[in-house]
């Protein structure tokens, strides 16, 4: 298991902002926001507890799946920051704090994102090393992988979980959590993920953050 | 006054809105009057500058927290009967599904609004819906979903409350949540359909 020390993950207030709907390049973040988002980011360091294991398996131990015919091993990966950053958002909810905890919900979402980067970094580098092509994470939830198929991610993860549980919905718990696979090959490999998993996620015309993060997605690229 | 109180929703300001709240009180307007031409004022306008994308959701949460602050201070001169707002609102998000921060919003902005919100929380099955909308006699019961497999389950609580006998004619269903559309709200026989909380609280403030 990947445990990553909270100090070390990188937390990019622009992508925070990102998710509650801001045009960093266009729009006007008010001092107080600035403000309060640094202060939950120094609490978020108290409280997540970034996490992630990934397993490598051969194709052959895989039942065939349409999305893995051309891959060679499959990666599965599990990250996750934990469950605390959740229950102080509820307090803080509960406490009538609602502009805190939606920055602090948002900060969530940016390093369970992190953690899992960091994951995926290790397994680039495995492939690498092993002189292997690998293509970007995709996730059950989007395109053409069923989140229901979140299930047979986790029954090959087996106990490897880092203490993410997954409901018979698919979601999982904590809800901060990531969960994606990567195809590995010798040869080269059709991408499941174009580079902007909005591209096929189905809640793209409602989402903040996918109206609002044109540069962040400039920076998935094959591999990273 | 009112301008002051409605530009101090719009600024977030809770302080000052509390402050001018009282002083309005004080100078002796009428409860419902600064409630309505004051505070809902301000809110209907940061609703507007939200769908304009002019505000966004951390700063529409302080302006929240700054019309909440007025709401308290003139609920204990308000009678029950008195404000247009206080209507009964049932809500949680549908079984299997276990996300709360979207319902915890629309649960914000109908609290914020002078509404009583009765949260039932998360992983709510249909059977609990039904016996909250029986318990509590709510004029609005609202489910929320975060994903498509989850905001099937809005299809099954909606067909429970029905054949309970639960949706009459005053009870509305308020249906919302990332994979929920319009056209989804129409099938599955719900009566209202929001976009967002904001939006949420304008279509109650509408109705109710």
């Amino acid at each position: 298991m990947i445990i990553a020390n909270p100090n070390d993950i990188p937390i990019n207030k622009s992508k925070v902002l990102c998710y509650l709907g801001y045009k960093i390049d266009k729009n006007k973040v008010k001092d107080i926001i600035f403000e309060l988002l640094d202060e939950q980011l120094e609490k978020a360091r108290t409280l997540i507890v970034p996490r992630g294991v990934y397993r490598v398996l051969e194709k052959n131990d895989l039942v065939n799946h349409k999305l893995f015919f051309d891959a060679q091993k499959i990666a599965f990966g599990v990250c996750t920051i934990g469950n605390e950053l959740e229950q102080e958002v509820k307090r803080l909810f509960a406490c009538r704090e609602y502009t805190r905890g939606v920055l602090l919900d948002s900060i969530g979402s940016v390093s369970a994102e992190a953690i899992t980067d960091i994951v995926n970094d290790e397994l680039n580098n495995y492939a690498r090393q092993a002189g292997l092509n690998i293509t970007r994470r995709f996730s059950p939830g989007y395109g053409e992988w069923d989140v229901q198929e979140q299930k047979l991610l986790f029954n090959y993860m087996g106990n490897l979980t880092a203490g993410v549980r997954m409901l018979p919905s698919g979601l999982m718990l904590p809800i901060k959590s990531v969960s994606f696979a990567c195809k590995i090959s010798n040869f080269k490999m059709k991408e499941v993920n174009k580079g902007d998993k909005c591209l096929t996620c189905n809640m793209r015309h409602k989402c903040l953050y996918n109206q609002a993060s044109k540069e962040y997605k400039k920076e998935a690229k094959p591999g990273n | 006054m009112y301008q002051k109180i409605s530009l101090a929703v719009q600024e977030g300001e809770i302080e000052e809105v509390d402050q001018l709240t009282i002083k309005s009180l004080e100078k002796g307007n009428d409860p419902l009057d600064v409630l309505n031409n004051a505070l809902m004022s301000g809110i209907e306008i940061v609703g507007q500058k939200f769908a304009d994308g002019e505000l966004f959701i951390p700063e529409v949460m302080m302006c929240a927290q700054a019309l909440q602050a007025g709401i308290d201070r003139l609920n204990p001169f308000l009678k029950q009967d008195e404000n247009p707002h206080r209507a009964k609102i049932v809500i949680g998000t549908v079984a299997n599904d276990v996300h709360d921060l979207g319902k915890n919003l629309v649960k914000m902005m109908l609290t914020a609004n002078g509404y009583e919100v009765i949260d039932m929380g998360v992983n709510v099955s249909a059977e609990e819906f039904a016996g909250a909308v029986r318990g509590h006699n709510p004029d609005v019961v609202g489910m929320s979903a975060l994903i498509t497999t989850t905001m099937l389950e809005m299809s099954k609580t909606i067909e429970y409350i029905k054949t309970q006998g639960l949706h009459n004619g005053s009870l509305k269903i308020l249906v919302g949540g990332a994979p929920v559309t319009e056209k989804f709200a129409k099938e599955i026989g719900a009566d209202l359909y929001a976009d967002d909380a904001i939006e949420a609280a304008r279509i109650l403030r509408e109705i109710l």
